[in-house]
């Protein structure tokens, strides 16, 4: 099965003069179980594509069928219940939605409003809570001495406790340091790699090339390209003119293809590059 | 003229009521006027400990303990004073907007300080050119990007005329776009006002771009210096939940694998320049 967007517009504010078009004629259609990245710079209509995958926002024309429903401008919000299990987006900043009064009951409170009894929802939080690389030892704590980076892994454990067969995130990992970053899409690559589907929502081009099997491209409500990392990152010229940038190892790549060392193909990570130019200089030709 | 320590911690130690560590240990610390300090280290190290403690919204737990900010020592008696030379930008532009319009918004910190009419009338036009954002003086605030709204939050904290200011994350939310500019803008700042910057990020390649560094485990420094100091220390940055800037990573892992790269480079323009140059030798 796979993710179907088929001419999917959606309209803020219709017949009022605050009107404004959000999404403007978007077709894709996703394997599932990849990895998508989601890119566009602000207000291009990437939070807007979001909300609609779990139905938050529904087309104002348009149809979407995934996770085994279709979902269309009239489709009843009742009949979504077991589309919001099966989807889960995570917004900017989780953690301002914690509310619980320990740790554990907050993870615990997304597995029981979808059905899970007391005792497996417990279970299940104390599985995420470790899986997202916290200490057993704040279980019982209140969310609210934890520090920024712990409170957004709670919110997140949370999310996945209830094992949704689509996660999308909206820039989880800003505001946490190198290594927590690090570990949280680690953890995001490795649910995925389990037989779910991930779509990230990021303005971070490195973690494109690092971890997206497919990336789509929004500018002002359009889908502008659905392709591979390899292939979007190839046009320097045409990232910059729509505001975004290349991975910092195609950005290297690029200065030392403008100074006269082409490196083919394009290298997108450290690893690529670093293995091109030795290859370079060592010879192995 | 003013090279001077514009902020000197001497020995300041907190710890959170009911916590048992301190989240800041004997912190000493000197930051000469007109400088750019990048605060780096792990999630919960103390950096917005210590932003805090700069802006006086905490006091040291330690009596013994001395903050100067701009030649005033911070007390719960001398705060309102040192605050007007602090400016803090947060992370969420979100979280600070008051105003209906950008030139409102810009308004409020003024007529918080009982500033008169006729000189808002003067300030709040120069800064929003300053930042860049003239044209939006009558824009409603959630009507612009991410990289817009810090503009003006940055416009907000100029317009008060401050002596240091504290970017608190400050990028980690914008497009890549809206980070360089943003960027360039505190820096054009840094100079033209003599303005001392505090940048607390995660952004490594950003904290490159700093006078200076320094970083933080568990409420103390473990390691101070310029950039290329710094970024040395690759075995102790990274016990410490930190890595390396795109540049050093690559550089190490170039000498990893048998090519020599003088230490006399730096910059990732003089690595270009010398593996270009390698390659013509070749």
């Amino acid at each position: 099965m796979s993710i179907k967007f088929k001419h999917v517009s959606y309209v803020y504010a219709p017949a009022t003069p605050f009107e404004q078009k959000g999404l403007d004629d978007v077709s894709f259609e996703l394997k599932e179980n990849q990895f998508i990245a989601l890119i566009g710079h602000t207000g291009s209509g990437k939070s807007t594509l979001m909300q609609h995958f779990n139905a938050l926002l529904q087309p104002s024309s348009g149809e979407i069928a995934l996770a085994g429903h279709r979902i269309t401008p009239t489709t009843k919000q009742r009949d979504l219940k077991t589309l919001r299990q099966q989807v889960s987006l995570v917004f900017q900043f989780p953690e301002a939605q914690l509310f619980e009064s320990t740790v554990l009951a907050d993870i615990a409170f997304g597995p029981k409003n979808f059905g899970y009894t007391d005792a497996e929802a417990k279970k299940l939080a104390l599985k995420w809570l470790e899986k997202v690389g916290l200490p057993k030892s704040i279980a019982n704590k209140s969310p609210f001495e934890l520090s920024g980076g712990q409170m957004r892994r709670v919110a997140i454990a949370g999310v996945m406790a209830y094992e949704p067969a689509i996660l999308c995130l909206d820039e989880p990992a800003a505001g946490l340091d190198p290594k927590g970053r690090h570990m949280m899409l680690e953890l995001f690559k490795a649910y995925q790699a389990r037989g779910h589907t991930v779509i990230l929502v990021t303005h971070n081009m490195d973690d494109v090339a690092d971890y997206a099997d497919d990336v789509l491209v929004m500018e002002h409500g359009r889908l502008l390209r659905h392709t591979t990392p390899s292939e979007v990152f190839k046009d320097r010229a045409w990232l910059l003119k729509h505001g975004l940038g290349q991975p910092a190892a195609s950005e290297f790549a690029a200065q030392l293809a403008e100074n006269g060392l082409p490196l083919l193909p394009q290298p997108l990570t450290l690893t690529a590059l670093t293995h091109r130019l030795v290859a370079h200089f060592k010879g192995g030709e | 003229m003013e090279q001077k320590d514009i902020i000197k911690l001497s020995q300041v130690d907190f710890t959170y009521p009911e916590a048992e560590q301190p989240a800041v240990k004997a912190l000493n610390l000197t930051l000469q006027a007109g400088t750019w300090t990048a605060l780096i280290g792990h999630n919960g190290s103390g950096k917005s400990t210590v932003s805090k403690l700069l802006d006086g919204l905490l006091f040291p737990t330690n009596p013994d303990s001395q903050i100067m900010i701009a030649g005033l020592p911070l007390t719960p008696e001398t705060v309102w004073e040192v605050r007007k030379h602090v400016g803090i930008v947060f992370q969420n532009p979100d979280h600070q907007f008051v105003g209906a319009t950008v030139a409102d918004d810009v308004a409020f910190g003024l007529e918080n300080r009982g500033i008169s009419r006729a000189e808002m009338q003067r300030r709040i036009p120069a800064v929003l050119a300053q930042v860049g954002m003239a044209d939006y003086a009558d824009a409603e605030p959630s009507h612009l990007s991410g990289g817009q709204k810090q503009r003006v939050a940055i416009a907000g904290v100029l317009a008060l005329k401050p002596q240091i200011m504290i970017l608190d994350e400050a990028t980690a939310m914008l497009d890549p776009e809206g980070r360089k500019m943003v960027i360039d803008i505190v820096r054009k700042m840094m100079v033209q006002d003599h303005l001392t910057i505090i940048s607390i990020t995660h952004d490594l390649d950003e904290a490159n771009l700093a006078d200076q560094v320094l970083v933080l485990d568990d409420g103390q420094l473990i390691a101070t210096g310029t950039p290329a100091e710094v970024f040395q220390k690759a075995a102790l940055l990274e016990r410490s939940g930190l890595a390396l800037p795109f540049f050093y990573q690559l550089k190490s892992e170039l000498m990893a694998q048998g090519i020599n790269i003088p230490t006399t480079i730096t910059t990732e323009t003089e690595l270009v320049a010398y593996l270009c140059q390698l390659n013509l030798n070749m």
